[in-house]
């Protein structure tokens, strides 16, 4: 909490004044009318209409997406391909679905806040107080796409997805160390923790979920999966290599 | 307009263990007993059936069977100087919902305290001299033996149906059975689950085999949640942690 304040108090207060975006108009807007009130994206509405072209609409592997506008796409897009490239291990993430899932998490009661305490005191607090931002994951997560955009172009001179590899992989180790820091006020660590888990969810989460695709995750570290009993294959294998051919909540039903 | 329903000898609220076992000791004591809890009515045969229940971002990441935080919480801090803080989602402890509480997503397991566990603040002193601990460490002996509280742990290992390997019974160890246990009065309550062995190690580069200790399991709920069973380290660390039993 201090810190934010002599942070304010610094070199970026002039540009959040000339934004008229302070970190806590941003926290208290976000409440009130959800963080993409308070950033200037294509409204949801729009990209739903502009994205659904006959041939991307007949692809079952990519069946749209019912929370992510075009540029969070883009950006949901990329991300997922370059944490998951194609390589010996797996298919890149888009091929296995890492986006859809994200999508669906976000649209779903998860990204909506379920279970998810969201009255105050609104507080920093300390790292070990957890999770203490006034903003659903979708909310966070529409947040944190702009604000790094808006990084990705005041660095490079363009949005995140059309960077390139190096790039990507300085702006995503710049989120997890702490190094970029967003204008705006939003912590961007908290945006990464969150990108991070829905990524490694969509890779290992089963796939009635939208993500693992063919069961490319469980496959990749040798999951079983939903099977009812392991007991016996540990004595059956042990010593030996485990045949990961996993069993799927489809695959059982 | 209220309802108002037939009065009852006692009513409990909240059927979790606590509830659960006083509901039934009251019933069984002749009381007419009426239980409330929260929650969604949920039943072994759907909620918990194959394939579903094994998933694992339902219910191990977002807490299905959990207590919904969105509708109350506690706040928490980590020492006096901290203003404390709601926790917006649960984390390091799990309190369940419905009925049943936490007892329906529990590991299956309930190990036994061993005799010194009762006494481990004397047990340190004996060893290593009176000032050992540190005098603001306020960790204390129990005040109550294994001894005394044995008849307690065999009348509820029975009334829930625990099975296991026995592996000291009135003093004598019993072979297979964990050989560090304090003796018991008598046999588990249901026979053991087979065993798939030994655990590996390693320990210096090099692989060891060591024979596994066979856990006590509660059976019934055990089976509901199979895939948790291996899962025996959290209760461990638990066992060996008596200042912060609850």
């Amino acid at each position: 909490m201090q810190d934010e304040s002599s942070n304010a108090r610094g070199l970026k207060a002039e540009r959040l004044k000339a934004e008229g975006l302070g970190r806590r108009d941003f926290l208290k807007s976000a409440v009130v009318g959800g963080a993409a009130a308070t950033v200037s994206l294509p409204q949801n509405a729009g990209a739903q209409q502009a994205a659904p072209a006959p041939a991307a609409a007949a692809d079952a592997a990519n069946p749209g997406y019912g929370f992510l506008n075009l540029e969070e796409a883009a950006f949901v897009e990329a991300l997922v391909d370059h944490m998951v490239p194609a390589d010996a291990l797996t298919p890149k993430g888009t091929d296995i679905g890492i986006n859809i899932f994200i999508d669906r998490a976000l649209a779903s009661g998860w990204g909506k806040g379920e279970r998810l305490y969201m009255q105050g005191p609104w507080k920093r607090g300390a790292p070990s107080q957890g999770y203490q931002l006034p903003l659903t994951p979708a909310q966070l997560y529409r947040a944190g796409i702009a604000a790094t955009n808006a990084h990705c172009r005041k660095t490079y001179g363009k949005p995140f997805d059309r960077l390139d590899e190096k790039q990507r992989e300085e702006v995503l180790m710049g989120l997890s160390t702490g190094k970029v820091t967003f204008d705006d006020g939003l912590p961007a660590r908290t945006f990464w923790t969150t990108l991070y888990q829905t990524v490694m969810e969509g890779m290992f989460s089963d796939p009635i979920y939208g993500g693992n695709r063919n069961k490319a995750g469980w496959r990749l570290i040798g999951f079983p999966g939903v099977i009812a009993v392991h007991r016996e294959n540990i004595v059956k294998y042990r010593d030996k290599k485990f045949p990961a051919d996993p069993v799927s909540i489809a695959d059982m039903s | 307009m209220a309802t108002k329903l037939k009065e009852v000898d006692a009513v409990i609220v909240g059927l979790g263990w606590t509830g659960g076992i006083l509901a039934k000791e009251l019933a069984a004591a002749g009381l007419k007993v009426v239980a409330l809890e929260r929650g969604a009515m949920r039943s072994t045969d759907k909620d918990f059936a194959l394939p579903n229940v094994r998933d694992e971002l339902r219910y191990v990441v977002r807490h299905e069977l959990m207590q919904n935080t969105a509708r109350d919480t506690l706040t928490v801090r980590n020492n006096p100087s901290q203003e404390a803080l709601p926790m917006r989602r649960l984390g390091s402890f799990l309190p369940g919902e419905v009925v049943g509480g936490s007892a329906v997503h529990w590991s299956g397991h309930t190990w036994r305290w061993t005799d010194m566990e009762f006494k481990v603040r004397s047990l340190y002193e004996e060893r290593y001299g009176k000032n050992f601990i540190p005098e603001d460490m306020t960790i204390r002996d129990w005040g109550i033996t294994y001894a005394e509280l044995e008849p307690y742990y065999d009348r509820f290992e029975y009334t829930a149906a625990i099975s296991g390997k026995a592996g000291n019974i009135q003093g004598q160890i019993q072979p297979g059975g964990n050989p560090f246990e304090a003796p018991r009065a008598r046999l588990s309550a249901a026979a053991a689950h087979a065993d798939p062995g030994g655990r590996d190690v390693h320990r210096g580069g090099e692989e060891q085999r060591l024979s596994s200790v066979p856990a006590a399991v509660g059976q019934r709920l055990a089976r509901l949640h199979q895939s948790r069973r291996g899962e025996v380290r959290p209760l461990r660390l638990l066992r060996l942690l008596p200042a912060l039993r609850l």
